[in-house]
């Protein structure tokens, strides 16, 4: 019989290694023999350009994204022009926009049937593609800006706060030493923020390695649609797995550079109060130079594609509008709040054990849960299979040795592997939320309900729980937006027939048909845009 | 040739009158000091010299020169200031000879750079400090260095914004003398912050009381001290006690002491009543048994005793210096007997 209290020093761990298992049957299997020699294969002919493609990507996403991001980012933290105060918030919402959607609408905005070419060559007169040069969205370049146009607000987001939490005595102490506003950005403000421009580049760079859609859509060959290329047409997981492994060592490479700089931007940051009420006031042509960018990223990002699945969305509604999408978008939701809340659950788990028995243990429980949040879902898709499917394996071998009739693959053919392989993704999510609301508990709180007859359990249940509600609720709603917006895992580990929202939307985005994907992907958006919306009230509102 | 002079300057900050046409003049190689509660307005000042306070109407001159008046409001890189702030504000993300540098234009030699930046650490005395940053630095060493800082960009004025409010008392005072010392050494003149009378009493040669927006009294702290010019001055400046009086002619004065004769004259009325400000060190006290005052409180504070005794009603507070090693120690309930002592006869209506 096992006490209790051992219980509850097993469970965390019970589940961190279940969350870390894919990690490492990746590189474990990576050490695998290469059984019909197609990694080699790989390696000998196209690994390197899936490789050089994936860093090209990488760079050019990350250059455009601070071209959209140091900017706006500066723009909105230390001027003031009309509308700032909203626009501030607007500039966020990009992230609540699935980068394969954004592509699909400007491939047929800019193709040569499209609106826009459409225009240009009544306008001018055109006949056919020979009379002048357009430039082709299908290209890595124009993959990159798309990604740039819904990943620049990780960086935008970073910035603003690190130009905001300087202390503003910095920026008035390099003016009074004779620097005019501009020079005084570019000597102080802009190296300050180096640290939060890492910590954003970083984030941006391991979103771009993990995209699948937008890439494959527009045929341009990384490590990401390697992985699946392999495992779905080749069926070979070791292949799969070894690719995996090459992606992670990158991953490695990222996560350092965004810790290093995450532990340097605290010295950076004085707790000031960041008082900027010296904003400069932007007049003239700065005003209206600064209102065309900031309007333009937005309709880039944010209006044309929304307004253009909205004319698609309503013009085919009658045909869009079946069982097939309700079906779907209830399998989303469900998928999404039973994650959601098991990504919770183990995040409290974590924590709470964290919180009991602090210490190097209870720290690398913390940690290692939050592995698999930079990881692609392809690559997690991929760990995740290796272990199930050698258990379904076991599990059939067993009951065959035992006369009984196999089950077949309840594991890796079921809901189970989905479930697992998202809760691999998000848990870092919910762990991070939940952690930075608890560390905000005084623990001389958890003290004074121990000295008043309360134990350890019950404290966290009477006072530490009621205190980080806000913290849970934020921990639940940001897994569930990833849950509602995750692709590549869903297509690499759904049960035959059952779709989500998103792979539905795939479908039609790989068969080119916008206007039957416009209405569920515009389902996507707002589904992730009102839970969205909630957070960042709750977060605003901190007390 | 002043070094700063402020004429009606007013300022409001939503809605509230932080500045009410308040004027000053700074003389040259001087230093003044701004001394009032939070809120008085007296940081507003200071940031509005610098050229950081906007909505401001009134004229401010630093070396004749106009920087605010109507329609002029010159940019704070304009202005030649050195600003030091109460969190130090210097660049966490250069070392110590890169902050001092800071300033320092491109048209100075790399040579000429060394040579300033290296007499400015010196006159500091932190010359071994320079490759360090910021964060390896005490609190005392980087206001020493944003002193260093402010110094290598040659201002014509220096804006102190309570430098010393951060750092430890025993190491505050010593770097309250050393920065003045350093100050008059450069002929500098400055405005200087704080809302503690010490750190005023230390640093400046004049101080200026402020009160919601307005200076109430500009004097050396022995004035200040000794000769407030009203009540709100009188307490802000040190413990007071005041009496009831009335004038009997113009040198003598009835009050629960008895008569009192002043050596100067005044012009009050005959039978007028007025409050008679009394320090606790007007106070003598001694230990009588047949005494109508008694001890209700006693503070002993090492070099002298504060005693709280009633006598005629009052509560007075006093100082007891405890001279001699067997000096007399008071107890509550003692009786004793209270005299007055000779003082400056300050009287308010």
């Amino acid at each position: 019989m096992i006490s209790k209290s051992t219980l509850y020093k097993l469970l965390p761990w019970v589940v961190t290694c279940s969350l870390l298992s894919p990690i490492i049957a990746i590189f474990i299997s990576a050490f695998n023999i290469d059984e019909n020699g197609s990694f080699t294969h790989l390696l000998d002919t196209v690994l390197f350009t899936y490789i050089s493609n994936s860093v090209l990507v990488i760079i050019t996403v990350v250059a455009i994204s601070i071209l959209f991001a140091l900017p706006s980012a500066w723009l909105v933290a230390c001027c003031e022009f009309p509308g700032r105060k909203k626009l501030q918030w607007v500039l966020m919402l990009p992230l609540a926009m699935p980068p394969y959607i954004v592509a699909i609408v400007y491939t047929d905005l800019l193709d040569f049937a499209g609106p826009v070419q459409l225009f240009l060559r009544s306008f001018f007169g055109w006949q056919s593609v020979n009379d002048y040069y357009f430039p082709d969205i299908r290209t890595l370049f124009g993959a990159s800006v798309i990604l740039a146009l819904s990943l620049f607000p990780y960086l935008y987001l970073l910035l603003r706060s690190a130009f905001l939490t300087q202390s503003a005595g910095l920026f008035q102490a390099a003016r009074t030493l004779g620097l005019p506003p501009t020079k005084a950005f570019f000597r102080v403000s802009l190296p300050l923020s180096r640290s939060a421009m890492a910590v954003g580049i970083s984030l941006i760079a391991m979103e771009t390695l993990g995209d699948f859609a937008t890439v494959n859509y527009f045929a341009v060959h990384t490590l990401t649609t390697a992985i699946y290329d392999t495992w779905l047409e080749l069926g070979s997981l070791t292949t799969a797995a070894k690719i995996s492994s090459v992606m992670l060592l990158v991953l490695v490479g990222l996560i350092s550079l965004e810790n290093y700089s995450r532990r340097k931007q605290r010295v950076y940051q004085r707790n000031n109060s960041g008082q900027v009420d010296l904003r400069f006031v932007l007049a003239g042509w700065r005003k209206w130079g600064t209102l065309i960018f900031i309007w333009t990223l937005l309709s880039l990002s944010l209006f044309i594609p929304i307004s253009t699945l909205v004319y698609y969305a309503v013009y085919y509604f009658k045909a869009s509008l079946n069982e097939e999408l309700f079906d779907y978008t209830l399998n989303s939701l469900w998928l999404a709040f039973l994650v959601a809340f098991l990504a919770l659950f183990v995040a409290l788990i974590v924590n709470f054990y964290q919180r009991l028995t602090p210490g190097l243990a209870a720290k690398s429980s913390i940690r290692l849960s939050s592995l698999g949040y930079a990881v692609p879902g392809t690559v997690v898709a991929i760990g995740v299979l290796i272990p199930l499917t050698n258990l379904d394996h076991l599990l059939n071998d067993l009951l065959l040795s035992l006369d009984l009739s196999p089950v077949g693959l309840v594991f890796s053919g079921s809901l189970i592997i989905l479930v697992l392989g998202y809760l691999v993704r998000f848990t870092a999510i919910a762990v991070g939320s939940v952690d930075s609301s608890l560390v905000q508990v005084a623990p001389s709180l958890d003290l004074a309900s121990r000295t008043l007859g309360n134990g350890a359990v019950k404290t966290l249940w009477r006072v530490n729980m009621p205190l980080i509600r806000k913290g849970m609720l934020t921990a639940f709603i940001l897994v569930f937006i990833e849950a509602m917006k995750e692709l590549p895992a869903a297509l690499l580990l759904r049960p035959f027939n059952f779709e989500t929202l998103a792979t539905y939307v795939y479908q039609f985005v790989s068969d080119e048909m916008i206007e039957y994907a416009a209405l569920p992907a515009l389902l996507i958006i707002v589904l992730g845009l009102i839970p969205f919306i909630i957070v960042n009230n709750l977060l605003e509102k901190k007390v | 040739m002043s070094a700063l002079d402020i004429q009606e300057l007013s300022c409001s900050y939503q809605k509230t009158l932080v500045l009410d046409g308040l004027n000053l003049t700074l003389n040259d190689n001087e230093i003044v000091c701004l001394l009032g509660e939070s809120g008085c307005g007296k940081t507003t000042l200071l940031r509005a010299v610098a050229g950081l306070q906007s909505e401001l109407t009134g004229k401010i001159s630093i070396r004749q020169k106009v920087m605010n008046d109507i329609d002029i409001n010159v940019a704070p890189e304009k202005r030649k200031i050195g600003l030091i702030f109460q969190d130090y504000a210097l660049f966490p993300h250069l070392n110590v000879f890169d902050n001092v540098a800071f300033s320092l234009t491109s048209k100075l030699s790399q040579q000429q750079k060394q040579q300033r930046v290296e007499e400015m650490l010196a006159l500091v005395q932190l010359n071994e400090m320079s490759e360090r940053y910021p964060h390896q630095l005490s609190g005392g060493q980087q206001q020493r260095i944003a002193i260093a800082r402010a110094l290598a960009y040659q201002p014509e004025l220096m804006l102190l914004d309570e430098p010393f409010s951060n750092l430890d008392q025993h190491v505050r005072f010593q770097l309250i003398h050393e920065i003045r010392l350093l100050l008059k050494q450069k002929k500098m003149s400055a405005l200087f912050v704080t809302h503690s009378k010490e750190e005023g009493f230390a640093f400046a040669d004049r101080i200026a009381l402020m009160q919601a927006g307005k200076i109430v009294q500009i004097d050396d702290a022995q004035t200040l001290y000794r000769k407030p010019n009203s009540m709100y001055v009188a307490n802000f400046m040190g413990q007071a006690n005041y009496i009831d009086v009335t004038v009997l002619d113009e040198s003598t004065y009835q009050s629960c002491f008895g008569v009192l004769t002043s050596k100067h004259q005044s012009n009050h009325k005959k039978g007028q009543k007025q409050r008679l400000l009394l320090r606790p060190e007007h106070i003598d006290i001694k230990h009588d048994q047949r005494g109508d005052a008694v001890v209700e409180q006693v503070d002993f504070q090492g070099a002298s005793q504060q005693i709280k005794v009633r006598f005629a009603a009052q509560e007075f507070v006093i100082k007891y210096s405890n001279h001699c090693y067997d000096s007399v120690l008071f107890k509550i309930g003692d009786k004793v007997t209270l005299t007055l002592l000779e003082h400056g006869f300050v009287m308010f209506d």
